[in-house]
C-alpha cells in the first residue's frame, strides 16, 4: 500500500510521538537484584542435598537395626488352636481308598465323651 | 550479549521504549516508568533473554508488553480489593479514566489518544507499533506474538475504525 494513503494517521501519530519525546524520563539503569536470587538458590541447593544426604543415612541405618529381629517365615509353623475340632471319627476310611477283597477294619463309633484320636 | 551491550541498546532505545510502554499502559505516566523499570529489571537480570532471533528492538517491545499485562492484572486486582479505596483515599486523588490526561496537553493528541481508546487492544497496539514507532506490520506482528495475517487485519480493521472516530470527533 502507498504510503501517502495513511499520511493522515502519520501525521497525527508524529505529533503526539513529538509531545511524548518531550517528557521522557531520562535514562537510568535500575539496580540488578540477580546476587540474592542467586544466593536463594545456592541455599535451597544445599538444604535439598542434605535432607537427601540425611534421608539415606536414615533409611540405611533403620534397616540395619531391624535384621536381628526379622522372623524367617519360611523356617516357622502355625497350629490353629482350634486344628483339634477338624479331627472327626473315622478319617482314617475317608482318607483310604476301598478296594475288593481287602478287609475292611470295623470302626466302633466311640462316644463323644472319649474320642481316641489313635485311629 | 554482554551487560555492557545490553545497557547500551536499552538507552538507545529508550525514547521509543517510554512511548510503547505510555501505549501499554493506557497513556498512565507512573505505571509507564515503573513498567519501563521493570522490562529494564527482566532484560539485565536475565529473566527476559534476547535470543538474537529477531531485532533488540522488537524483543524488548515483547518484553515490555507482557510486563505491562502482568501490571494491569495487579492493577485489577487491587480494585477489586476494598484496601485499594483506603489507599487512594490516603493520597486524595481518584484514579484517572481519560487517556493521556496526564501526559498530555494538546488537543489534536488528546483526539488521537480518545480515538484510540475507543478500538479493541489488538488494532490500538497495531497502529501504534506501525505509525508511531515505524515498525512493519510484520514487526508489529513479531511484538505482539500474532501472526502476519492477524497483524494485517487487526491493521486494516484499526485504520478504518480510528478514521470513522476521528472523522466524528470532527479531528
Amino acid at each position: 500500500m502507498p504510503e501517502h494513503v495513511d499520511q493522515d494517521l502519520r501525521e497525527k501519530f508524529a505529533r503526539l510521538r513529538a509531545e511524548v519525546d518531550d517528557i521522557v524520563p531520562p535514562f537510568a539503569m535500575p539496580a540488578v537484584r540477580r546476587a540474592p536470587r542467586r544466593v536463594g538458590h545456592v541455599w535451597a541447593a544445599a538444604a535439598a542435598v542434605l535432607v537427601a544426604v540425611v534421608g539415606t543415612w536414615y533409611v540405611t541405618s533403620s534397616g540395619e537395626s531391624q535384621v536381628p529381629y526379622a522372623i524367617d517365615l519360611a523356617a516357622t509353623t502355625w497350629e490353629a488352636p482350634t486344628d483339634f475340632l477338624l479331627e472327626i471319627p473315622g478319617s482314617a476310611l475317608l482318607d483310604s481308598i476301598p478296594g475288593i477283597g481287602i478287609e475292611v477294619p470295623v470302626i466302633v463309633e466311640p462316644t463323644p465323651q472319649a474320642i481316641d484320636t489313635s485311629i | 550479549m554482554r551487560r555492557s551491550e545490553l545497557e547500551a541498546e536499552l538507552e538507545r532505545h529508550h525514547t521509543a521504549a517510554f512511548g510503547w510502554a505510555l501505549s501499554c499502559c493506557g497513556w498512565d505516566r507512573d505505571m509507564a516508568e515503573d513498567v519501563l523499570q521493570e522490562s529494564y529489571l527482566k532484560v539485565l537480570d536475565g529473566r527476559a533473554r534476547f535470543g538474537e532471533r529477531a531485532s533488540f528492538r522488537t524483543f524488548l517491545f515483547a518484553v515490555i508488553r507482557r510486563t505491562a499485562a502482568e501490571a494491569r492484572r495487579r492493577l485489577a486486582i487491587r480494585k477489586v480489593l476494598p484496601l485499594s479505596r483506603l489507599e487512594r483515599r490516603a493520597e486524595g486523588r481518584s484514579p484517572s479514566t481519560d487517556p493521556g490526561e496526564r501526559v498530555l496537553r494538546s488537543e489534536s493528541s488528546a483526539q488521537l489518544l480518545a480515538a484510540l481508546d475507543v478500538l479493541p487492544q489488538r488494532q490500538r497496539q497495531v497502529l501504534h507499533l506501525v505509525f508511531y514507532e515505524d515498525l512493519s506490520i510484520a514487526g508489529a506482528a513479531d511484538v505482539l506474538g500474532i501472526s502476519l495475517g492477524t497483524a494485517r487485519t487487526h491493521y486494516e480493521r484499526g485504520k478504518e475504525r480510528l478514521r470513522e472516530v476521528l472523522g466524528s470527533q470532527g479531528g
